[in-house]
């Protein structure tokens, strides 16, 4: 595993991020919030695009982990075929299933079920929750299992302890970095979606850019909204999941 | 130590200042220069113009013919860079906003709402049109305003267009002749009608149309008005629409593909001679033929600006001066291009110029002269630009 300085990285990341806050919250008063409570288009956005990002998360992140799960237990260069749609921008990822899925029936582009922004989520997602994950897999020690086996635990305690205490953060972790990216994404999403109801990274910018300026702060405030809540999932994971999986694996807690 | 620092620090200070771009020449001497000085400063200059890019005609017609003619003519290099104009706004509040004083825009292709934005935010250079020689034959009728926004000479009008719906006559029998017939065609052919959602400048204007025929004169004089006959008209299509109106296509390029394919029948847009290359690349389909509704087709100017912060303002003087000229627009009227309407006043041209527009033919795609007879409507207040995009989606599409 990679143990360069993230630092810089970091300090870079968080600057901006800090900033973009700073600037959307002055851009906004307590109002535009309170609007964006009662605004049926916003939640209706909302709704769709949870939808779409929770469905995309929990698919790639089972279908990534049991490939790395497969993978891990063979040498070879099969896997190294997974990568090739990482190389593939998502922009690209969403012309082609403009070219492909384009003349399928309730799959293609354009259809109120988002099948084909998921079906692209997944192409893209899959070998990133794959490569996230193979290491993980590969470094996993078979003899807590053998034990447990010995000690007589039921199939789901062995692989609770086996592999289910060291795999918990690491596809939290995968889950959370695909979630908040599909969640607010832009390209896939104004390609393939709807017109009605928008996705909410689509709906935003349409609000940031259209006409006079008159609603860009619900755009901002869209935003601070999305970002604080992201921001909140992920001190829960810091905070409370990763702790606890570290006391468990030292075996001072079930 | 200590020194090493103060060194890569001062080094970093000079790199930088080196870094800065030479600041642009001051607006007030610009525009107080006579166009001979601007011509000579423009000389072995880049100019970059910042256009919407959706249309290959409209690309070509920059590429291939403005381009190499401004570089032999005035050693200008012309860099165009296709980007949404509301992009461009939004660009230049942010500079604006951010105090940068040399931008990278020298030539902005605009009208309408956008150019209303730009105008208040005081995105413009200036008064540009004073110092243009060819401005002597720009029809002051379509310089005068921007859809209701006094232009005050900060752009210059470049085209004028007529909307124009066109048909594959192969697959409608019987064209439509007014909105109601529209109708009653979209309820019998469902699937075979659609138009761009309304943060397209087209789709914005069809339902602007829609509005000229079922709104009262009062109501559309008044912004604040409910429209509600417009959302009634629109919510009958909608079940009859492409994809049964639970999606539009979200931009103009995109209906035309869909027209292209043959999966709708109707395509519509700013411009009544834009097929006229469309059909003859074997983009549209050969029977493509024009359709002008009886309630009538809003005529539209478009319009050359140059920001407040550009790099270039006398390549961008120069540039524009150009596609003013009797040449340029006879280039951009010939539908090997673009086939796009003049803004220049034909008799102020000299005869042998007027034969030459007079003499450049007319496909079966373009309508006749004659059609628009009584037609032609004013584009409406560009308030109603903005109050379509927020009731739209509310009130139609969801």
């Amino acid at each position: 595993m990679w143990r360069g300085n993230a630092w810089p990285a970091t300090l870079l990341i968080a600057g901006m991020v800090v900033y973009g806050l700073f600037v959307s919250l002055s851009m906004t008063t307590w109002n535009d919030y309170s609007r964006l409570a009662s605004d049926a288009v916003f939640l209706e956005s909302i709704g769709i695009s949870l939808y779409v990002a929770l469905s995309s998360t929990v698919l790639s992140v089972l279908v990534g982990a049991i490939l790395a799960d497969y993978f891990a237990r063979r040498t070879g260069f099969t896997e190294q075929l997974l990568a090739l749609p990482l190389f593939i921008p998502h922009l690209g990822a969403a012309y082609l299933s403009i070219l492909y899925l384009s003349d399928l029936p309730v799959i293609g582009p354009h259809e109120a079920n988002h099948l084909s922004i998921i079906l692209t989520y997944l192409y893209k997602e899959v070998p990133f929750v794959f490569f996230y994950l193979l290491p993980v897999y590969r470094r996993l020690d078979h003899r807590y299992e053998e034990l447990g086996l010995m000690l007589g635990l039921s199939r789901m305690r062995r692989f609770w302890h086996g592999k289910g205490v060291f795999l918990l953060f690491p596809v939290l972790e995968a889950a959370f970095i695909v979630f908040a990216f599909t969640l607010f994404a832009y390209e896939v999403p104004a390609l393939l979606g709807v017109t009605y109801p928008k996705m909410i990274g689509v709906y935003a910018f349409d609000l940031y850019t259209q006409g006079d300026l008159s609603s860009q702060p619900a755009a901002f405030a869209i935003s601070v909204v999305l970002t604080v809540s992201l921001l909140v999932v992920l001190l829960t994971f810091t905070r409370f999941v990763r702790p606890l999986t570290e006391r468990i694996s030292k075996g001072r807690a079930e | 130590m200590r020194k090493q620092i103060i060194g890569i620090a001062a080094a970093g200070l000079v790199l930088a200042g080196c870094g800065n771009t030479p600041a642009a020449p001051t607006q007030d001497k610009v525009l107080g220069s006579s166009y001979t000085t601007i011509e000579k400063e423009a000389a072995d200059t880049t100019v970059r113009m910042y256009m919407w890019g959706g249309d290959d005609g409209i690309n070509a017609y920059i590429d291939e013919y403005l381009t190499p003619r401004l570089k032999k003519e005035h050693q200008i290099t012309l860099e165009r860079v296709p980007i949404e104009t509301a992009d461009i706004i939004q660009k230049l509040r942010a500079e604006k906003k951010a105090g940068k004083e040399t931008g990278v825009i020298d030539v902005i292709w605009i009208n309408g709402d956008n150019f209303r934005n730009a105008k208040k935010d005081g995105l413009l250079y200036g008064e540009i049109t004073k110092v243009l020689p060819n401005m002597k034959y720009v029809d002051p009728q379509a310089q005068g305003s921007d859809s209701g926004t006094p232009t005050d000479e900060l752009e210059a009008a470049w085209g004028k267009v007529q909307y124009t719906f066109h048909y594959d006559q192969a697959s409608v029998a019987n064209p439509p002749k007014d909105l109601k017939t529209l109708k009653s065609w979209v309820k019998q052919n469902p699937g075979k009608f659609t138009y761009p959602e309304v943060t397209d400048f087209t789709g914005n204007a069809f339902v602007r149309h829609v509005m000229y025929g079922v709104e009262s004169k009062e109501t559309l004089q008044d912004p604040k008005a409910d429209f509600k006959k417009t959302w009634a008209y629109l919510n009958e299509l909608k079940p009859y629409l492409w994809k049964e109106g639970k999606t539009y296509p979200k931009t103009l390029a995109q209906l035309d593909q869909l027209y292209a394919k043959g999966d709708v029948s109707f395509t519509m847009g700013f411009n009544e001679r834009r097929a006229e290359q469309e059909v003859k690349s074997g983009t549209f389909p050969k029977q493509t033929r024009p359709l002008i509704l009886e309630e009538g087709s809003i005529a539209s100017t478009h319009f050359l600006t140059i920001p407040f912060n550009a790099p270039n303002p006398n390549g961008a003087l120069v540039t524009i001066n150009q596609l003013l000229s009797a040449e340029a627009q006879l280039k951009k009227f010939d539908a090997t291009y673009w086939g796009d309407g003049t803004s220049l006043d034909l008799s102020k041209l000299n005869q042998q110029e007027q034969a030459a527009f007079a003499d450049v033919p007319a496909a079966a795609s373009t309508p006749k002269p004659a059609d628009f007879n009584g037609k032609v409507r004013a584009e409406l207040d560009p308030e109603l630009f903005d109050l379509i995009r927020k009731d739209w989606p509310e009130r139609v599409a969801r």
